[in-house]
C-alpha cells in the first residue's frame, strides 16, 4: 500500500518554492540569460559593432582559440599549471598554521588577524602598489643583477646582487622563484586557515586525552585523530581554492579573455575562450570534488 | 632492612619523577618556542609590506634617498595625505564605496538568507539541481557572463549607475553569492525542528517565522556573510571598472590609482617608490580595516562555529 504524504508537510513544502523564489528569479535573470547568450555569442561572429547582430558561425571561434590563437594555449596552460600545483600548496600549508594556532597561545588573536591579512588587501590596485614597491618580479631582478655583473660588493645592497654574488644567476633565479612562490601561496591562504580552524575546533578534546591514554605521540595523535576528522573540510577547502585560483581576476587567462572581448571589441571569439576556461576549470574542480570524495568519511 | 629498601626506592622514584617532569617541561617549552618563532616569523612576512605602505606614506622624498633611514622617521610628512585626498575626492569616492558595499551586503543577507533557509528547511522538486547550480555559479568566471550582461545592461540605460552592481545582490547572484546561501544553509540545518513547530503552535506564518525567529537566531552567520560581503565588494575591480567607467560614481580602489602617476623617487635600495601612491593606498584601505578591527573577534567565532565544517 503507497503511504501517501500527509496533505500538510506537502502544503508546508511549497513554502520552499517561496522562500527560493528571489534566487530563481536571479538564476533566470542574470544566470541563464546570459549563460545561453553568450553560449550563442560563442557560435556566432559579430557582424557590425553598434547592433550586435550576428552571423552563425558554427565552431570557427573554438578552431581558432586553439589552433590559431598563439597567446591562449600557452596562457591556458600556465594558468592551469599554477592551479594544480598552488592548491595542494596552500591546502597543506593553511592546516600546518591552524593546527599552530589551534594550540593554547597567547596573542592567537594577532596572529589570526596577520594571516587573514591578504583577504582584506584583494587583489587590485593596492596590492600591486604594495608588492610592486616592494620586491620587482623575480626575472626582472634577476636580469638587473646578471647584467651588472655583481660581483664587488658594492651591488650587494639589494637582495638580487645578493643572491647572484654568492649563489650564481641560475641558483638565484630558481631562488627568487621560489620565493615569488610562497609569497603568492601565503597570499591566497587566508580564508583556508580559518575554515580549517573552525573544523578543528570541533574535534572534542577527549578523542586527544583518550589517545594519550593510550600513549600516543603527537606525531600519531595527527595522523590517526585529526586527519581522518579533517578530510570534508580539506574537501572544502580544495575545491574552493581551486575556484578561488581559477576565478581570481589578476589570473593571466582572464585577463586575456577580457582584452580580447573589450579592447578588441571581438566579442565571440572572447565568449567562446570564456566558455573554453570554465569548461576547464569547472572539469578540475569536479574532478578534485569527486576524488576526494572517496577519501572524505563522515562520523 | 624493608624501610630502608622501600625508602631507598621511594628516593629513587622521586629523583626519576622529578627528571621526566624536567625533561617533559623543557620539552614542551622547546617545541612552544619553536612554534612561536615560526608563527611570529609569518606574521612578520605578512605584516610587512603593510607597515611598509603606512611608514613611507609617512615620509619626505630626501629621507627615502637615505639608506640608513628605513624605518625612522624624523619629521611626519602629512602632505602626502593632502595632496591625495585632494586628487582623490576623497570623502565623494567614499561615500559611493560606502553606499555600494552596504546597500549590496543588506541585498546578498536577505536574499541568500531567503535562499538558504528555502534549502535548508524545505523538501521540494528540484532542491538538490537547484543547490547544485547554486554551487556552479560560483565556479563560472565572470568573464562568461559579462558581454551578454554589458549589451543587457546598456539597453535598461543602467550604466554608469550603481544598479548593475546592487540589483543582482538582491536576487541572490551578486559576487561568490553562491557561498552566501551555502553558508546559510549550513546554519539553519542545524537550527533544532522545534523552534518553528512551536511558532506553528501559536499560529505563526511562515514568513513571518523567518524573520522574526530564525534571523535573529542567525546573528553569527549574518554577520560573517556580512563582512566578507563588505570585502570582497569593497576589495571588488572588475564590475566596477565594467559598469561605472562614469567619474562621478568612481570607487575607492579605482581611484587610488590616480595616485600613481605622480613623482616615483629611487630608494637607495634600489626600488622605486611613488610617495603619494602609498598615502592614496593607506586611505583606500583604512575604512575596511577599521570595520574589520572592530568586527574581527565576532567574526573569527562566526565562521568557526558556523558549522562549515560538517558539510
Amino acid at each position: 500500500m503507497k503511504i501517501k504524504k500527509s496533505k500538510l508537510t506537502s502544503k508546508e513544502n511549497k513554502w520552499g518554492y517561496f522562500f527560493t523564489a528571489p534566487w530563481m528569479l536571479g538564476f533566470l535573470a542574470f544566470f541563464t540569460y546570459p549563460l545561453v547568450y553568450s553560449l550563442i555569442l560563442s557560435f556566432g561572429k559579430v557582424r557590425d559593432i553598434v547592433s550586435y547582430s550576428l552571423d552563425f558561425a558554427g565552431w570557427t571561434n573554438y578552431a581558432n582559440a586553439f589552433f590559431q590563437d598563439t597567446d591562449f594555449i600557452p596562457l591556458l596552460l600556465d594558468t592551469l599549471k599554477e592551479v594544480l600545483i598552488k592548491t595542494p600548496l596552500v591546502v597543506v600549508f593553511s592546516l600546518f598554521i591552524a593546527i599552530l594556532l589551534n594550540r593554547e597561545l597567547k596573542f592567537k588573536g594577532l596572529f589570526r588577524v596577520a594571516f587573514f591579512l591578504p583577504v582584506l588587501l584583494g587583489t587590485g590596485v593596492v596590492m600591486d602598489t604594495i608588492t610592486g614597491n616592494i620586491a620587482k618580479t623575480a626575472s626582472e631582478l634577476a636580469a638587473e643583477a646578471y647584467e651588472s655583473m655583481a660581483t664587488s660588493s658594492e651591488e650587494m645592497i639589494s637582495l638580487s646582487g645578493t643572491l647572484v654574488a654568492i649563489f650564481g644567476y641560475r641558483i638565484a633565479y630558481f631562488m627568487s622563484n621560489l620565493l615569488t612562490l610562497t609569497k603568492d601561496i601565503f597570499w591566497m591562504s587566508g580564508i583556508q586557515i580559518i575554515i580549517f580552524l573552525g573544523a578543528l575546533q570541533t574535534i572534542p578534546e577527549s578523542y586527544y586525552e583518550a589517545a594519550y591514554c593510550d600513549g600516543a605521540m603527537e606525531w600519531e595523535k595527527f595522523w590517526k585523530i585529526t586527519l581522518p576528522l579533517v578530510t570534508p573540510t580539506i574537501l572544502l577547502n580544495t575545491v574552493f581554492t581551486i575556484i578561488d585560483f581559477s576565478t581570481n581576476a589578476g589570473n593571466k587567462v582572464i585577463k586575456y579573455t577580457l582584452d580580447t572581448t573589450f579592447k578588441d571589441f571581438n566579442l565571440a571569439y572572447g565568449s567562446a575562450l570564456g566558455w573554453i576556461y570554465f569548461v576547464i576549470s569547472g572539469a578540475i574542480a569536479i574532478l578534485a570534488f569527486t576524488i576526494l570524495r572517496r577519501f572524505t568519511n563522515y562520523d | 632492612m624493608n624501610p630502608t629498601i622501600s625508602e631507598n626506592r621511594r628516593k629513587q622514584e622521586k629523583i626519576t619523577f622529578r627528571m621526566d617532569h624536567f625533561r617533559k617541561v623543557s620539552g614542551k617549552f622547546l617545541i612552544n618556542l619553536i612554534i612561536y618563532a615560526l608563527l611570529i616569523e609569518l606574521v612578520f612576512v605578512f605584516l610587512y609590506p603593510l607597515i611598509y605602505l603606512v611608514f613611507n606614506s609617512l615620509k619626505y622624498d630626501f629621507e627615502l634617498i637615505d639608506a640608513s633611514k628605513v624605518w625612522v622617521i624624523t619629521r611626519v610628512n602629512a602632505e602626502n595625505y593632502s595632496n591625495v585626498f585632494q586628487k582623490m575626492n576623497y570623502f565623494h569616492t567614499l561615500f559611493n564605496t560606502l553606499t555600494v558595499v552596504l546597500i549590496s551586503t543588506v541585498g546578498h543577507v536577505l536574499s541568500c538568507g531567503l535562499a538558504g533557509y528555502g534549502f535548508a528547511r524545505f523538501q521540494f522538486r528540484g532542491k538538490g539541481i537547484m543547490f547544485g547550480i547554486a554551487m556552479l555559479s560560483l565556479i563560472i568566471p565572470p568573464q562568461v557572463l559579462i558581454m551578454p550582461l554589458y549589451i543587457q545592461y546598456s539597453e535598461l540605460n543602467w550604466m554608469g549607475t550603481f544598479l548593475p552592481i546592487l540589483v543582482p545582490c538582491f536576487f541572490g547572484f551578486g559576487l561568490k553569492g553562491g557561498l552566501y546561501i551555502f553558508l546559510f544553509r549550513q546554519f539553519f540545518k542545524t537550527l533544532p525542528k522545534s523552534y518553528e513547530e512551536a511558532a506553528k503552535i501559536e499560529g505563526c506564518s511562515m514568513p513571518r517565522i523567518f524573520f522574526s525567529i530564525m534571523l535573529p537566531i542567525a546573528k553569527t552567520t549574518i554577520l560573517v556573510v556580512s563582512i566578507l560581503s563588505v570585502v570582497w565588494h569593497w576589495n571588488d575591480a572588475f564590475e566596477p571598472d565594467t559598469y561605472l567607467s562614469n567619474y562621478n560614481k568612481i570607487l575607492v580602489q579605482r581611484i587610488s590609482g590616480v595616485a600613481q602617476y605622480g613623482v616615483k623617487v629611487t630608494t637607495a635600495l634600489g626600488n622605486e617608490i611613488n610617495l603619494d601612491a602609498m598615502a592614496a593606498c593607506v586611505l583606500a584601505m583604512l575604512p575596511l580595516m577599521i570595520i574589520y578591527f572592530v568586527f574581527q573577534k565576532q567574526f573569527m567565532q562566526g565562521v568557526e562555529n558556523s558549522g562549515l565544517a560538517n558539510f
